[in-house]
């Protein structure tokens, strides 16, 4: 019983009518899902139709459909490759160009889900003659908790977006450490939000906090320009003494206070990760053709530093920089409209994907597959046509 | 004040005693010019749109995006090349105001600037002098459909947009000369301001960009330490070019003299090398061969179509079929010349590219089938892709020959993701061409006594759609990994990536539900045909958007016709659909295989 059951699930999992529901599914989400950019952006679209288990739309803005997201559509056709397009297939010579096919798409959802879940995207910006050896996240935001000083190095503690994105207006979350005179509270986290004033509409009764309160504001379609919000609550661990604030993402100054009679920076900001190597933008190169304002080459001349040793190097477009795991690209510059001569920065997209070179590889598999698989097939067919004629 | 006079003073100085006396602008008859005045100013260069072109190629566009036309009516009716038009312009331009080239689609338009009454309304062109009365109630409303977001702009405000562009341009080049007739005009806004010609002194490396007469003037009276020698014997030529104009030979010895003092540097700085051959381009108009080719062998092919033994009029189909590809081909390897990159990295040579290897592609089946089929949808893809080519440049009015931004100037990736992608379209359309055959010929019950022929013709098809695959799956992934040099990611969801994949998820879908028996030749076939709605909303469709990171392949003023060839092909589909309903196992009339 058990046996025939599981015997009916295998081929199910493994049918041509599972794959053909779901690559139906998931044109129905990427068609919709292309449209609807227009209206959301790329990030909300990206949220709704394929980062998710299950989507509600309408197609063609008048068929009410309820679809499972493609992030489960994806997943069910890895399962379908694997049962279908490989377990299944009957090994012969003829079918080996389907086989490796099959293990080229299953390879490359396999990297598709490695980056999904473990890559890492940002940005770093530097002017020229500037360096760091940290970049920012797009998306990421963290309450960092220093020593207020003006000058050299100093150590922060960080608390993670993770610890508190999920903050009600009503929800406090104390944080404390052995290193800090004082206890934080969070409470409101507002993934896009704006300061207003003592005074404006506030229909949602945000809190008011030194004349001011936080108004939340639907997402920005760009996902990178949203400015988060937060409440904070300082309480001094040896008075009791309570003070209160309001951190957001678009100031650009870090709130400041003084506890036993040393000063202390908190600061909401996008979450910062570290780089093995240093970088140093030596000279960014930004050319257009000749009478116009259409861009020829944007080019990063830099140095690379990674213990002690210096090496010059270049980061154009369609040429990124890859090491040690990360591979940094030419994906900005400014100011646009700086004068000749003046000092520029460059910004580069920092991204650490250890699948960064699969979809390659698998590539190169599903070519290899697919032409074992029609270039004999296409052959055969001549042979017959030309049998035919003669 | 004081820079202006100085600039004249200079002016005056580099062209004196050449420059002649104020004329207001010449005499109202037009010029008339040698053919090898003619052929000397095609072959002139300057520089536009960041490249050095010929100026017969400046001409073309200028005048496609002015008229919609590569030629002009003069006041008498008379055909004008476009370089006479231009000529004329700058030598004579009282006669050449009178020329109507200003296209205007929409009567509206003249209704916003008060000349609806003026014009008669009945005309699509409209010579300068006609708009003359209403041009600043033009520029006006210009103005103010400039501060209105490009995607809310109406037809008429679009129209009006144009129009402005056309006229402000066409007004530089009737006031171009001006500063020959009259030095002191040199500071004028218009004047001297429309044709870079003139090569700096120095390497393209050194001194990448040409000057324009006033450009010239303005450094020359900055006492720049640039070495100006050179364009100032040109602008002297220039100037005793108005002084001969009235006299066709004379004008032609100093028009050979300007040619080559410009050509000389030019060639020097290894900038000239491809100008003869992008001459030849447009004057021998292999495309419009190619189209005419193509047209010309429906003939015969509908006669071998309906007479399969007539032997030698299919031979006379195949020769000019096979002769229209090779204009078409010529006409590729020539832009890959001029330019010096691969055949496809603009939208307008997608569409060269897909219609020369559809009907290569076509040509093989045919070579393999011998039913003329396919060599009869290469006729008609040859003939649709190159009245769409012809179309999109004519919408366009653009140079198809542009430089590349930053992101695309990548032979590389030009060569491997973007030819393999436009395979897989080619495959794609071609299958989906090769499907009408058969859908409609089952509906309308053509080769009914053959019942081999329809199952055969699916088999192409099938074969196609899994080429188109190879193509489409590869193409797609290759994409992704130039995004991963370039953006950072290999997928972003981004609509032109989407597009891609939709082709490979459709495709994907058929050859599954092939394999798994839920399709046969009548629905692969009708597969087929909805790939061609799945291409062209990837092709042309998401461009449309206007959001994403390919704003490079952003195109507008092309929907009416994409939803049209959407609608059609659904009308395609419902009348595939009654012909499966009326040929279905079980229907009281039927014929051929499948199902």
């Amino acid at each position: 019983m058990m046996a025939a059951i599981l015997r009916k699930t295998y081929r199910f999992l493994a049918s041509y009518a599972l794959a053909g529901v779901l690559l139906g599914i998931l044109a129905v989400l990427t068609y919709q899902g292309t449209l609807e950019q227009v209206d959301l952006g790329l990030y909300a679209v990206q949220k709704k139709y394929f980062e998710s288990a299950f989507v509600v739309t309408r197609l063609f803005g008048v068929i009410p459909l309820a679809l499972p997201g493609a992030y489960v559509v994806l997943g069910l056709l890895f399962v379908n490759v694997i049962f279908g397009g490989i377990l299944r297939l009957r090994r012969s010579w003829s079918r080996l160009g389907l086989y490796v096919t099959h293990v080229g798409i299953a390879f490359l959802l396999v990297s598709g889900f490695i980056t999904f879940y473990f890559a890492e995207h940002g940005y770093l910006r530097l002017w020229e003659g500037e360096r760091s050896d940290e970049y920012v996240s797009y998306y990421d935001w963290e309450v960092a908790v220093a020593p207020s000083s003006t000058g050299g190095p100093v150590t922060e503690l960080l608390i993670p977006q993770e610890e508190f994105k999920d903050l009600a207006p009503d929800e406090i979350r104390t944080f404390t450490s052995e290193a800090l005179p004082f206890d934080l509270a969070l409470a409101g986290f507002l993934p896009n939000a704006e300061p207003r004033p003592r005074g404006a509409p506030n229909p949602g009764r945000e809190p008011l906090v030194d004349g001011f309160f936080l108004k939340p504001l639907p997402p920005a379609k760009e996902a990178s320009a949203n400015l988060a919000g937060l409440q904070v609550a300082i309480r001094e661990k040896k008075s009791g003494k309570t003070r209160r604030g309001l951190l957001w993402g678009g100031e650009r100054h870090p709130l400041v206070f003084e506890v036993d009679g040393r000063r202390w920076s908190l600061d909401l900001r996008k979450k910062r990760r570290n780089l093995p190597f240093t970088v140093v933008l030596d000279r960014f190169i930004h050319k257009t053709y000749p009478r116009t304002m259409m861009p020829s080459e944007f080019t990063s001349e830099i140095t690379k530093i990674e213990k002690g040793v210096e090496r010059p190097l270049r980061i154009t477009m369609n040429e990124p920089l890859r090491r040690g795991g990360y591979t940094l690209y030419q994906s900005g510059w400014g100011p646009e409209n700086a004068p000749p001569g003046s000092r520029h920065f460059s910004v580069f997209a920092v991204v650490r994907n250890p699948a960064d070179q699969f979809p390659l590889l698998a590539c190169i598999v599903i070519a290899l597959g697919l032409l074992l698989h029609f270039v004999p097939k296409f052959l055969t067919y001549l042979e017959r046509q030309a049998e035919k004629r003669s | 004040m004081k820079r202006a006079l100085a600039i004249c003073g200079v002016l005056s100085a580099l062209l004196f005693p050449l420059a002649a006396p104020a004329s207001a602008g010449g005499s109202a008859a037009a010029g008339k010019w040698t053919e090898e005045t003619l052929r000397l100013a095609a072959s002139l260069p300057i520089q536009d749109g960041g490249r050095v072109k010929p100026l017969a190629t400046w001409v073309r566009f200028r005048l496609l995006a002015t008229s919609g036309r590569t030629s002009v009516r003069n006041a008498e009716g008379g055909k004008l090349s476009g370089l006479e038009w231009l000529l004329d312009t700058l030598f004579f331009p009282d006669a050449a105001r009178r020329y109507p080239v200003f296209q205007v689609d929409d009567s509206a338009v003249l209704d916003a600037v008060h000349l609806g009454s003026v014009v008669k309304k009945k005309r699509d062109r409209y010579s300068y002098a006609d708009l003359a009365p209403g041009l600043s109630e033009l520029f006006r409303r210009a103005t103010r459909v400039e501060e209105i977001p490009a995607k809310e702009r109406d037809t008429v405000q679009e129209q009006i947009l144009k129009l402005a562009v056309n006229v402000s341009v066409y007004e530089r080049a009737l006031h171009f000369l001006d500063f020959v007739r009259d030095p002191k005009r040199i500071t004028d806004r218009n004047v001297g301001t429309l044709l870079a010609f003139l090569p700096p002194t120095g390497g393209p490396e050194e001194r990448p960009a040409w000057f324009t007469p006033a450009e010239v003037a303005h450094l020359a009276s900055r006492g720049t330490n640039l070495d100006l020698g050179p364009q100032k014997e040109i602008l002297k030529v220039l100037s005793a070019l108005e002084e001969v104009k009235g006299d066709p030979a004379a004008f032609q010895a100093r028009f050979r003299e300007l040619h080559d003092r410009v050509v000389g540097p030019a060639k020097a700085r290894g900038e000239y090398r491809t100008v003869p051959l992008e001459v030849a381009y447009y004057r021998y108009r292999p495309l419009t061969w190619s189209l005419v080719l193509f047209f010309v062998s429906l003939l015969p092919l509908l006669v071998v179509w309906f007479r399969p033994r007539a032997r030698w009029v299919g031979r006379a189909a195949t020769g000019l079929v096979a002769a229209a590809l090779a204009f078409l081909t010529a006409a590729i390897v020539a832009r890959c010349l001029i330019r010096g990159r691969p055949p496809v990295s603009t939208l307008y040579e997608t569409v060269l590219f897909i219609t020369a290897t559809a009907g290569l592609a076509a040509l093989v089946i045919e070579y393999v089938d011998r039913r003329r089929i396919a060599l009869g949808v290469c006729a008609v893809l040859g003939v649709l892709g190159l009245l769409v080519a012809n179309s999109y440049e004519t919408v366009k009015g653009q140079d198809t020959i542009a430089p590349l931004i930053a992101v695309l100037n990548t032979n590389f990736w030009l060569t491997t993701h973007v030819l393999t992608i436009a395979l897989g379209y080619t495959a794609g359309l071609l299958a989906g061409a090769m499907a009408h055959v058969y859908l409609l010929g089952r509906l309308f019950g053509w080769k009914r006594g053959d019942p081999g022929f329809y199952h055969d013709l699916a088999r192409v098809v099938y074969g196609t759609i899994c080429f188109s695959l190879i193509f489409s799956l590869v193409g797609t992934i290759l994409g992704g990994v130039w995004a991963n040099d370039s953006w950072g990611r290999f997928w972003g969801w981004d609509p032109k990536e989407n597009g891609a994949l939709l082709i490979c998820i459709w495709l994907l879908l058929t050859i599954h539900l092939k394999r798994g028996g839920y399709l046969r030749d009548h629905g692969v076939c009708l597969a087929a045909v909805f790939g061609n709605i799945v291409v062209a909303f990837s092709w042309w469709g998401v461009n449309l958007l206007g959001v994403g990171l390919h704003s490079y392949g952003f195109t507008s003023g092309i929907k009416r016709s994409l939803v049209g060839f959407y609608l059609l092909e659904v009308l395609v589909l419902a009348l595939g659909a009654a012909a499966w309903f009326r040929h279905r196992p079980g229907a009281v009339c039927g014929s051929g295989t499948g199902s």
